[in-house]
């Protein structure tokens, strides 16, 4: 009696041992197919960033060539100009402009889904950064009379661990935003802290804010704030994703206040070299 | 003085302008213009010879030892493009010494015995030290890199802290080189031996898991496997993939489509199956890997998780840092295998990340991936009688410098 039920034991075993065998072959199998899958995947998607990027810079060359022309036309190198000739290229020069800003936008929004944004990190000063692009984008705040200070004087700033050129892409996109979306005559206040390990760099506008409901899609890609399509201003939709990504990336954390038709103050983090940390 | 260490990169279409471009961002984030090494790792895009002379071009003064890839790794991360990455270390309390054993295809074995002979001798006769740790880049495609590891272990000790990676060829598995200075060479061993006053850890798992029952090697000799249960080797891979993907098994190379499926075997030293890589199959459906497995031994089919290879880089991060005692990391080596690559795909980032979340995200990190690893098993450096330096796959294995 024992001895059947032993036997019975052992011939249940094996038949157990069997099965598992044969799971292990479809799991190999579905594993295989779904990697398979994957690598498909992945190469559509070189082919996708390489279409993108041959595309991009086709266009963006006889763009730049209209760009050119454009400048000298406005600047009377080829004759002067009526006021209404003028007025008229100077929509057509903003409109250049525009597209220019998209297919950079885009580019760059390919480099970083397809992993091909590179980071060189290394210590430096961020307000002589900051103070870069703040050189480079006064002339259009001064135009629209917005007038860029900083809170408080930013002296003995410990070193941030960043990569300086994604970085200046994100302060660009940031005041430029700031700019766009202020009023005429309107006030942009930055300020820069530590707070423990990171420093904390504020952006804050007196604009046209962004409206309660969208304010979950703020860094999705191609979005815009309602109150910003009403205005007719321009943008891509594409510069806080890249800001998003490229912060994080830096290893920090961006967010964002604000209140309808009441301002938009941007935060976000970067890291302090490590020797730089003061012990609180 | 510490240890000061730093990591540049380039890509580009000019060999030369990208060696010289990588390694002056490594020395200009050094601020120091004569580095004492330099560890460079390079596509096989870029023309070897060109290159290097753009790397020493910028650093004559520099020991130089490297490798060709399988992908570079630097403080960024996993690099997309093809690239030369360099780290450029100064330090008065460490010493640096190079070798190569060449001719691997010959005698793997003398190969790993040659470099470390050549290595150790100047030791003795520049440093009049000891020889603390032993790094190489060998060429696996051209020989077993167990018997590699073992003639540096005829040289060096039987219990000797063993480090490196197998250079790599951007995953085409044809040819793969390897630096010493201004000289490249193929089918060859580069050493580079460490003495001083510092400290090392090193971190080595893989993560891979058995699946099915176990078989037995029946019939093998030395990297190559002819039977497993009395058939054709190949047959455990027709077995699993099945018939379709069979097929495709004798018409390209195995490695390409099983090395995120390799072969487990016990052993001694370690809690993980140390694993095999398949690398090619021949007529007879035998499995040539890029290291032994020995006849008797009990395999198993391994497969990955990207969960797991996260968990077990963390933890061999953790295993690196704990034996450097209290000191922080001052430099970073990563060797990590090309089937992890594969296996995380474009999310091959994340498993990088999850290592600088234990080191600190701003220690001076290079590394590549390999076709093979070197490291002691369980990564045991402190306990000499128990360190058992072996060849590896799959792994990751993290080595830590600090002061």
């Amino acid at each position: 009696m024992n001895e059947k039920k032993g036997t019975e034991k052992i011939a249940e075993l094996e038949k157990l041992l069997k099965e598992q065998q044969q799971n292990a072959r479809l799991l190999v199998r579905r594993d295989l197919e779904l990697s398979r899958a994957n690598e498909k995947l992945q190469e559509f998607d070189e082919i996708k960033s390489n279409f993108i990027s041959v595309v991009a810079h086709q266009l963006r060359t006889p763009l730049s060539g209209i760009k050119w022309t454009l400048n000298m036309l406005l600047n009377g190198d080829l004759g002067p100009l009526n006021n209404d000739q003028k007025t008229f290229l100077i929509k057509s020069y903003e409109s250049n402009n525009r597209m220019i800003t998209l297919i950079n936008d885009m580019l760059d929004t390919d480099r970083i889904q397809s992993g091909k944004m590179h980071y060189g990190f290394r210590y430096i000063n961020i307000i002589d950064l900051l103070d870069n692009v703040l050189f480079e984008i006064s002339p259009e705040a001064t135009k629209r009379n917005i007038s860029i200070e900083f809170k408080r004087k930013l002296e003995n700033l410990p070193q941030v661990y960043i990569d300086p050129e994604t970085m200046r892409a994100v302060f660009q996109n940031l005041l430029e935003n700031a700019i766009k979306y202020t009023i005429e005559g309107g006030k942009i206040i930055l300020d820069a802290e530590q707070v423990k390990n990171m420093l904390q760099i504020s952006i804050n506008d007196n604009g046209i804010g962004i409206p309660e409901d969208q304010k979950k899609k703020v860094f999705e890609r191609f979005f815009r704030g309602r109150n910003a399509i009403l205005r007719e201003t321009d943008g891509s939709g594409l510069g806080l994703y890249i800001a998003k990504t490229i912060v994080e990336k830096n290893g920090g954390i961006i967010w964002f206040e604000s209140k309808e038709n009441n301002g938009t103050t941007f935060y976000f983090t970067v890291p302090i070299k490590i020797e730089d940390v003061k012990k609180n | 003085m510490a240890i000061k260490a730093s990591v540049g990169v380039n890509q580009g279409d000019d060999s030369y302008a990208v060696g010289a471009n990588a390694c002056q961002d490594a020395i200009e984030q050094l601020g120091d213009s004569s580095p004492d090494l330099l560890v460079v790792f390079s596509s096989v895009k870029y023309d070897q010879e060109k290159m290097l002379q753009g790397v020493r071009s910028v650093a004559p003064g520099a020991l130089l030892v490297g490798s060709s890839t399988s992908g570079e790794i630097t403080t960024q991360g996993p690099l997309r493009e093809k690239s030369v990455a360099i780290m450029a270390i100064k330090s008065p309390e460490v010493k640096y010494f190079a070798g190569v054993g060449e001719n691997i295809a010959a005698n793997p074995r003398e190969a790993g015995k040659v470099v470390a002979d050549k290595v150790k001798r100047q030791v003795k006769e520049q440093a009049g030290e000891t020889l603390k740790t032993f790094m190489m880049f060998p060429d696996v495609l051209a020989g077993n890199g167990a018997d590699i590891v073992r003639g540096v272990l005829d040289s060096l000790g039987e219990h000797f802290p063993v480090v490196g990676g197998a250079s790599g060829d951007d995953f085409a598995f044809k040819k793969t080189y390897q630096y010493v200075n201004d000289k490249v060479y193929s089918g060859a061993v580069v050493g580079l031996g460490l003495v001083g006053n510092f400290k090392m850890g090193i971190g080595v798992k893989h993560g891979w898991i058995p699946v099915g029952e176990p078989a037995t090697v029946t019939k093998s000799a030395g990297s190559v496997i002819h039977e497993i249960n009395g058939k054709p080797a190949i047959r455990i891979y027709e077995d699993y993939f099945g018939e379709e993907e069979a097929k495709v098994l004798r018409t390209e190379t195995l490695a390409k489509l099983a090395i995120t499926y390799p072969l487990g075997m016990k052993v001694v030293g370690s809690d993980e199956l140390l694993i095999r890589d398949p690398i090619t199959v021949d007529e007879h459906g035998s499995i040539t890997c890029a290291a032994e497995i020995p006849e008797g031994s009990e395999i198993r089919l391994m497969v990955g998780s990207r969960n797991e290879a996260i968990q077990v880089a963390r933890t061999a991060a953790k295993s690196a840092l704990e034996q450097l005692g209290g000191s922080a990391p001052k430099a970073i080596i990563i060797f990590n295998c090309i089937a992890r690559q594969k296996l995380f795909g474009d999310k091959s980032g994340d498993e990088i990340k999850a290592i600088q979340e234990i080191i600190g995200p701003q220690v001076p990190l290079i590394g590549f991936y390999t076709y093979g690893e070197q490291a002691p098993l369980g990564g045991e450096v402190k306990n000499i009688e128990r360190c058992n330096s072996a060849f590896h796959n799959e792994t990751v294995v993290i080595c830590a410098l600090a002061d």
